[in-house]
């Protein structure tokens, strides 16, 4: 709507009451605090029309009010900074009495600067330690993170990491975690204001994963202190994407109801275990290489596995958990999703989604002891999980032409006179994204990908 | 004990959009119906145009954000409106009304 009054006519936007706060702050930080915007009391996806008609019945004065005159631009909820290079330093006092430990978590909770949960002090000498880790220089800017368009520059970068409780040697890969999200093919502003839950989960592959200390055995993604590396990237991604994207509970950040997840999720490949080729390798690095893949999911679900004796039975077991028709299954015949990136809303396609499938060693050896690659398995998973075609374009139809020619793959819609016939849930099998990690067992993980995915290499100093 | 720390919050660009005239009626005027093609948005915008319909003689509609309407390929699929499109929009049309279905 920002875009509709910078061409010059006014524009009104009718939203969820319970996405006010989160509307308020996108228009904030797109520069128009005045924009115009009605609520209702419920979102309009999944209602029925009645319903919605008469919630917007009760909105239309407002509505017809928004284009005839100019509302009260109200009072910016937080103060926009520019200019200066110079971060702010702030002195609090500590004492030994409870009060006096907290200070330092009440200061910045004031401030809405955490995510709720105690943090190291950022104390320069703490952040000076943290970008002696880096050959990056600390005021080099990153990428520009929506929605609150921050400046992640490689010091306040450095200080979310120190308030996340990283050391050091951790830091590369978090750097490389905001690499991958400054990649437009990422679409990280709708990742950071959707109303829908997801969150990035951070893939470590090479010789960075032993030397930060990320645990990629048991456990790893839960808590305990041989999982402290895993825990401290990923959560120093949260804060940055508080305090640098501005993406504030409630506000920038409207999920409905949120993920634990969310806190952070940060894990390596168990190459040392793994009977295939690391993920990173997949993608032209070399084994002794390091990168990081950042890809937004929601989830995950844990699939059993114990009653599997063979390939088919495992990847039969996986297949059953993936698909329901909402979940964007059969999406790849209405064409790529767009991200869009800046202020001036630049559109760049994308393919999407990747659903990451973490495999424990005990799942992938009971693949490849059949002689399954990694690549046979994706493209078994291809071929199996499939979507109804009649049930999909039910649900929402493909883009067609005045005609009612499909515009995308217009070879395929022959199938739509076979009312039986199915169509792959992904577009390709390089989406099932197959990732060997975890203690040797019977599990796995899977995850809904929802927007964009990126690999980034890793620079050490 | 006195404890330096430092701001982890960002500085941010500062953009200014300045709100666009109001009209001073939607008589005789072509109002743009903007649906990001989420469910139900496109419900919402058309029981705008009823209303306005009743309330303001003459009143012509636009409707935007379908990329599976015929004759409007490719038009804002559940992403926002980009400045090629808002110019594009503000040429046909006198103002718009929007949903998101959020």
């Amino acid at each position: 709507m920002v875009a509709v009054e910078k061409a010059g006519i006014p524009a009104v936007a009718i939203a969820a009451r319970s996405f006010a706060r989160a509307w308020q702050s996108c228009v904030d930080g797109w520069g128009q605090p005045s924009t115009a915007f009605v609520t209702i009391p419920h979102a309009t996806t999944g209602q029925q029309a009645d319903f919605i008609r008469r919630m917007v019945d009760e909105q239309i004065d407002g509505i017809i009010q928004g284009l005839t005159s100019i509302q009260t631009s109200p009072k910016m909820g937080r103060g926009v900074q520019n200019g200066s290079n110079a971060t702010e330093v702030f002195t609090v006092e500590m004492d030994e009495t409870p009060e006096g430990l907290d200070s330092v978590n009440r200061f910045l909770a004031e401030r809405d600067w955490s995510d709720g949960i105690p943090v190291v002090p950022p104390t320069p000498i703490a952040v000076e330690r943290m970008l002696k880790a880096t050959n990056r220089q600390p005021q080099d800017v990153l990428m520009v993170m929506e929605p609150g368009f921050g400046l992640a520059t490689v010091e306040k970068i450095a200080i979310n990491a120190v308030m996340a409780g990283c050391r050091p040697e951790q830091f590369p890969i978090l750097l490389a975690a905001i690499d991958c999200l400054a990649r437009p093919e990422m679409n990280h502003r709708d990742m950071q204001v959707s109303g829908h839950s997801e969150a990035p989960l951070i893939l470590v592959n090479g010789p960075i994963a032993k030397k930060a200390g990320i645990n990629f055995g048991t456990t790893a993604m839960g808590p305990g202190v041989v999982n402290s590396a895993n825990t401290a990237v990923g959560r120093a991604l949260r804060l940055c994407l508080i305090n640098i994207g501005y993406c504030k509970a409630g506000e920038g950040d409207p999920n409905f109801v949120g993920l634990p997840t969310k806190f952070g999720m940060c894990i390596a490949e168990n190459e040392e275990v793994s009977p295939w080729q690391p993920y990173h390798v997949d993608k032209g690095f070399q084994r002794d290489e390091s990168a990081v893949t950042v890809i937004t999911v929601t989830g995950p679900t844990t699939i059993i596995d114990s009653s599997s004796r063979s390939p088919e039975d495992t990847l039969d077991n996986i297949a059953s958990m993936m698909f329901y028709r909402n979940a964007g299954a059969g999406g790849w015949l209405r064409g790529w999703q767009s991200a869009q990136v800046g202020h001036t809303n630049q559109r760049v396609r994308y393919q999407g989604p990747y659903h990451p499938v973490i495999l424990s060693p005990s799942r992938a050896v009971i693949l490849a002891e059949a002689g399954m690659s990694k690549q046979d398995a994706q493209q078994w998973l291809h071929q199996k999980c499939r979507v109804d075609l009649k049930s999909m374009l039910g649900a929402r139809d493909v883009p067609r032409d005045a005609d009612g020619k499909w515009l995308n793959y217009p070879e395929l819609q022959y199938l739509e006179n076979d009312p039986n016939a199915t169509v792959p849930a992904l577009e390709s099998p390089e989406q099932y994204l197959l990732f060997v990690t975890g203690g040797t067992t019977h599990y796995a993980h899977f995850f809904y990908g929802t927007y964009g995915i990126a690999t980034v290499p890793v620079y050490e100093t | 004990m006195k404890l330096q720390i430092m701001s982890p919050a960002a500085d941010r660009i500062d953009f200014k959009v300045p709100p666009a005239p109001r009209l001073t009626s939607l008589e005789g005027k072509t109002i743009g119906l903007y649906n990001n093609m989420t469910g139900g948005a496109d419900v919402a915008v058309d029981r705008v145009a009823e209303h306005i319909s009743q309330r303001f003689a003459n009143v012509k509609f636009e409707r935007y954000g379908g990329d599976i309407r015929s004759g409007r390929p490719i038009l804002s699929r559940g992403v926002h409106i980009d400045e090629e499109e808002a110019s594009r929009i503000a040429k046909e049309v006198d103002a718009v009304v929007g949903a998101t279905a959020h």
